[in-house]
């Protein structure tokens, strides 16, 4: 039978350990490697062939997110699967942007831990259920900010001052017109500027025009 | 290449004379030693039979021990280390322990490599020194210590213990000794780029080697002299010192007479960086090979043979000769993973990052470059925590200066008291009332200033020790999270795995395992709160989507924009900027009852704009109610940042926050 070669990354031996002794009874898996932290795992996985990589995030020096963009680059071939306690969505959009083939929490369950090893062996996916619910929330905000025209996103607040300017108001009209500050007036119409990479007030109607940003 | 030039010295710190202790060139361990060791301990461990003495029993098998240890037979080094050390105990001999413990140093040192464990049994060791005013053994274990701190970079470590020994060594009128610390101490100098305090301990060592008319003790103090113009950019001064050095050196080596020959590579080596400083790779590179070829036939150590090898592939990579630049960058590579040397490990995957990018191997470049960014952090995470301290420090010298600036101020009192008594005597009772309301006025009036300035420093102080409370509980924060989730958080997750490992269909097992779910979650959201990971893996801009992904914000919904983040800020600003956004959305949720707010981050070159908005009910300036606590903990973080915070806000119109900060980093 062809074995799946796996490489265990967590800094803690315990875990290691643990991992190891569950996957011992899998007749197909083979845990071929442990490492204790990325850079174990980059010379692990220049010196052996591996299939799957386990992959822990928080782990002294070259963390998880590190080592699994690292192993990705030097082994496209490898499938990753995370193995942590994070949710931060943040962290799963990483992961995911990177290529990681899988990601599960550490509650994962033998049964679990050993189909995810053998799907993403064979080219597929796994990702846990609170995870799977993550994404696609994640996704459903990716598309819609993906669907905004243009690069520059103005606030409410600015593209209201926006509109001032273009009637020729000074800062203190708008100011007063917008119950706002002088100072807070000062503050829009410097990051507008910036945001539209124009030097001047003329040089920013100019850009809104263009842009549509005025109606 | 300022972290190569760190390097430098090294040799020079522990290769201080031609007869300077040896006690730093210990044996290589390996089993093909067994052969040479092999006769000794049989013939030791037959002499220590049964009934010898205690301290002869001692003192042997601590060199049984040893030399079980350098044949790599450990379990057998260790059995009799054991036995040695109980009959230690039994006598209170305390040359034997003494011996004992520099044994453990040196095995935790050149075995396991834990610098940290032999560090503490060489401090024992010397203690005992102390205590007995065994002066030699003293110095000895001192070189040992300094080693270990110059390994792990402890230089404040490593001040200490050489001025300790310099005292020991003045005080026997050792003159050797003495210029052997001054040695040390201009090298500590010198990484810690005081070239002035260098020069001056170097030119104390070179004074003292010429008084000894030592040829050797002159060329090594040249030698050294040449690290500190070479730290200045003084390069001809410094080719001029290491010619000079090198000739003593090349001609004491013909005649034999050169004990520790890495001098010869490492000489050569600094030759070459001089020329490759003074924009001459290909003559730096002649060198450089000449320095190679030493590395094969003479014992160098691994510190400086890494060195060595990044330099000259370096050299190839400056001349486009990548072929030749790969296998030595990866020689360099992989001892600096052995001997663990941070900058080293940095140096070489930046250059292999160059490398791969210059043949168009992009991948690999970029896969190198991500190793060098991530052990760049974590060099620069080292020096915030150095940072840390010195806040710390400048705190207690500034209450210092305040205090005499207080004194002087009672003495400018006390004279002026003391001149207007004269003043009184000499004049008429006809001014006396008038003179008594003058004075009464002047008085009143300095106090009123005096109560002031009083309270501005007050003020002042306050402001300081928010500063300082506030770094101290972001690190500790930060450990607090970091340990609950390795820590406990491992615990629970291997216990976990412990459970599914038994059959299924078992409802205790089940149940506990919920329990332990349970018990993991609330374990994470809590380190979360204290520290979120995405802050400190991904930075500030996605921390803060996550948060704000993730905030139960009632009916509030948040608009959330960054603009010109492309690389992070230095992590003690990023936490700030996170709390305070924190803070101030916080506050939105809680007393504005807005249905909207905007949070946006602008960096501009030089200046980050913070701008939070809501459109709730807003509030009078004046009064600011349950808001005031949260509002002048931000104040006083933008003023430790040195920005600039504007609140605006009235009934019925919103809140903004607007808060500038400058942008150090760019």
């Amino acid at each position: 039978m062809q074995q799946i070669n796996v490489l265990i990354t967590d800094d803690h031996q315990l875990l290691l350990d643990g991992i190891q002794s569950l996957l011992a009874e899998e007749a197909d898996i083979r845990v071929s490697g442990t490492a204790l932290n990325g850079y174990e795992a980059l010379a692990q996985a220049e010196a052996n062939h591996y299939d799957v990589c386990l992959l822990d995030i928080s782990m002294p020096g070259l963390d998880g997110i590190a080592t699994a963009r690292a192993l990705k680059r030097l082994h496209p071939a490898l499938a990753i699967i995370v193995l942590t306690t994070y949710r931060d969505r943040e962290i799963v959009a990483e992961m995911l942007e990177i290529g990681v083939s899988g990601y599960l929490l550490k509650n994962a369950t033998r049964t679990e831990l050993a189909e995810a090893i053998r799907k993403v062996s064979a080219g597929g996916i796994h990702f846990s259920n609170e995870i799977q619910e993550g994404i696609l929330d994640n996704y459903v905000q990716l598309t819609r900010e993906k669907n905004r025209p243009g690069s520059v996103i103005l606030t409410h607040r600015e593209k209201q001052i926006l509109g001032l300017l273009a009637r020729e108001l000074t800062n203190e009209k708008i100011a007063s017109e917008l119950h706002i500050s002088y100072r807070t007036v000062e503050t829009h119409r410097k990051n507008l500027l910036h945001k539209t990479g124009s030097h001047n007030l003329a040089g920013l109607l100019k850009h809104a025009y263009r842009a549509g940003l005025l109606e | 290449m300022p972290s190569r030039l760190a390097l430098f010295g090294l040799y020079t710190a522990w290769c201080l004379s031609a007869s300077a202790q040896k006690s730093h060139f210990y044996p290589v361990r390996s089993s093909s030693l067994v052969g040479l060791y092999g006769s000794r301990i049989d013939s030791l461990e037959r002499l220590l039979g049964n009934a010898c003495p205690d301290t002869f029993f001692i003192q042997n098998s601590i060199i049984l021990a040893e030399y079980c240890f350098y044949s790599e037979d450990v379990a057998r080094s260790d059995a009799w280390l054991a036995q040695a050390e109980a009959r230690c105990r039994k006598t209170g001999w305390k040359r034997g322990a003494l011996m004992a413990l520099r044994l453990r140093g040196i095995e935790e040192e050149t075995g396991h490599k834990n610098y940290a464990a032999a560090l503490g049994y060489f401090t024992n060791a010397a203690l005992i020194a102390e205590r007995e005013g065994w002066s030699a053994e003293s110095h000895a274990m001192y070189t040992s210590m300094l080693n270990l701190c110059f390994y792990t970079g402890d230089f404040v470590g490593a001040m200490r213990i050489a001025s300790k020994g310099l005292q020991l060594a003045e005080k026997e009128g050792a003159q050797e000794r003495v210029a052997r610390y001054d040695n040390i101490i201009g090298f500590i100098y010198l990484r810690q780029k005081n070239s002035a305090g260098a020069r001056r301990f170097y030119a104390l060592y070179l004074a003292a080697a010429t008084r000894r008319h030592d040829t050797l003790l002159i060329a090594d103090a040249q030698n050294c002299l040449a690290d500190v113009c070479l730290e200045e950019k003084d390069d001809d001064k410094a080719l001029a010192y290491l010619g000079r050095a090198m000739t003593v050196y090349r001609g004491l080596a013909a005649a034999n007479r050169l004990n520790q020959m890495d001098r010869l590579p490492y000489t050569l080596y600094k030759t070459a960086f001089a020329y490759g400083s003074r924009g001459d790779p290909v003559k730096a590179l002649g060198y450089m090979q000449e320095a190679l070829r030493y590395v094969e036939t003479v014992s160098c150590n691994r510190y400086d043979v890494a060195a060595y090898f990044l330099y000259a592939g370096n050299l190839y990579l400056q001349l486009d000769r990548p072929r030749e630049a790969l296998p030595l960058l990866r020689s360099g590579l992989s001892i600096a993973r052995e001997i663990h040397h941070k900058e080293d490990l940095r140096d070489a995957y930046l250059y292999l990052n160059q490398l791969f990018a210059r043949g168009k191997k992009f991948d690999s470049a970029y896969a190198y470059y991500l190793l060098y960014d991530a052990i760049r952090d974590s060099i620069s995470n080292e020096r915030t925590t150095q940072q840390i301290e010195e806040i710390g420090n400048g705190y207690s010298l500034e209450k210092k200066d305040r205090q005499i600036e207080r004194l002087s101020q009672q003495k400018r009192w006390q004279e002026a008291t003391l001149r207007r008594q004269l003043l009184l005597r000499n004049l008429s009772l006809g001014f006396l009332a008038l003179a008594i309301i003058i004075g009464w006025l002047v008085i009143s009036r300095r106090e009123l200033k005096n109560k002031q300035r009083t309270q501005a420093s007050a003020n002042q102080k306050q402001h300081e020790l928010f500063n300082l409370t506030a770094a101290v509980q972001e690190s500790e924060r930060k450990r607090v999270a970091q340990d609950l989730h390795d820590g406990i958080g491992t615990l629970l997750s291997a216990a976990r795995l412990k459970l599914s490992a038994l059959p299924d269909g078992n409802n205790v097992v089940a149940a506990t395992q919920r329990l332990l779910d349970d018990a993991i979650s609330e374990l994470q959201s809590i380190a979360h709160n204290i520290m979120p990971a995405s802050l400190l893996r991904l930075g500030l801009v996605r921390a803060l989507q996550s948060l704000f992904d993730q905030l139960p914000a009632g009916g509030l919904h948040i608009d959330y924009m960054a603009y010109g983040f492309d690389g992070r800020l230095p992590e003690e600003k990023e936490i700030a900027v996170y709390r305070m956004i924190l803070e101030l959305v916080n506050n939105a949720i809680r007393h504005s009852g807005a249905t909207v707010a905007t949070v946006q981050l602008v960096r501009r070159p030089g200046e980050i704009n913070i701008l939070v908005e809501d459109n709730g009910c807003g509030f009078e300036m004046s009064r600011t109610g349950n808001r005031g606590i949260g509002l002048r903990n931000i104040g006083s973080r933008v003023t430790y940042l040195n920005g600039s915070l504007h609140i605006d806000s009235r009934p019925g119109h919103g809140t903004t926050v607007i808060i500038d900060l400058p942008d150090g980093a760019s």
